[in-house]
């Protein structure tokens, strides 16, 4: 059986990502939002020149992959702001379903820009999500009212 | 006022999103100008690091010292940033479609946990509708 060798990596990050999204909301506890993300992007920002040297310091320069480097970060970040204060306000369960929701907004992008072939099976996942979306907005709604 | 706080409490994290959809995608067109995922990482920090900085005017109040409260952030990031590298790398060689799908299976172990350290439970409906948004997330994987 053959295994794609992408797939160690990315199985690796959704366990490292589970744990990263629940840790926040141990710490909103005792910290505002708006603090734990300049802390998150500070120690994120030592975490990132500390692993350039394992690399050797040898960092690539091609203008408009720096460009589009950038701004992830600046949508990452943006991103993280109102992902925290919505944190502070509301369960993780809420938050994070909501928000995993991501890769259909990906999938959408890679279909327009990149003119990857976008499936009727992720047609139904891109419905089936927006429709689990609503469903769980909704059922919040119950929950605050009951 | 309760349907304006209803739809703020929506409006966060629809927005977040549809900026982490961004956030998914655009490593991609970067790593195609023959850019490593640790330079992408190396910028990508930069930019996040630039934008929040103007926050520490803003909130005109010295931040606050939590060790224990720093100590978890300091974890969440370390391993966040492990994730990041093993994302991009994925992604560097795999279709972004499939490997952004199932790096976003991530919530079944936040909720998991959510449930277990946090003694968060859902509701039948919130139940379902996680369940709904994991067999999307499947399919994207198409």
């Amino acid at each position: 059986m053959s295994v794609a060798p992408w797939l160690f990596s990315s199985l690796l990050a959704v366990l490292l990502w589970g744990v990263s999204m629940f840790l926040p909301k141990l710490a909103i506890r005792r910290l505002p939002a708006l603090h734990m993300t300049i802390y998150s992007y500070s120690i994120f920002m030592l975490g990132a020149v500390v692993l350039q040297g394992f690399y050797g310091f040898h960092i690539d320069f091609d203008s408009k992959g720096v460009l589009l480097a950038v701004l992830v970060g600046v949508l990452g970040a943006v991103a993280q702001i109102i992902y925290n204060t919505s944190l502070s306000k509301s369960t993780l369960a809420y938050n994070v379903v909501i928000t995993s929701l991501y890769p259909a907004v990906a999938t959408l992008l890679a279909f327009v820009i990149l003119g990857e072939t976008l499936t009727s099976r992720q047609v139904a996942g891109i419905i089936l999500g927006i429709c689990s979306l609503i469903l769980m907005v909704k059922a919040s709604d119950q929950k605050t009212e009951s | 006022m309760i349907k304006k706080l209803k739809a703020s409490a929506l409006f966060a994290p629809l927005t977040a999103l549809l900026l982490w959809g961004l956030w998914a995608f655009l490593p991609k067109l970067a790593m195609k100008q023959s850019m490593e995922p640790h330079s992408v990482i190396f910028y990508e920090a930069l930019g996040g690091w630039c934008s929040i900085l103007p926050l520490l005017f803003y909130i005109k109040e010295p931040l606050v010292r939590d060790k224990k409260a720093v100590g978890i952030i300091f974890c969440g990031t370390s391993f966040s940033l492990v994730a990041i590298l093993c994302y991009y790398t994925a992604l560097k060689i795999g279709p972004v479609a499939t490997v952004s799908t199932i790096t976003a299976m991530y919530p079944v172990i936040v909720v998991a946990l959510a449930w277990i350290f946090l003694k968060e439970k859902m509701n039948g409906r919130q139940f379902v509708a996680a369940a709904m948004a994991m067999v999307a997330i499947y399919l994207l994987a198409g």
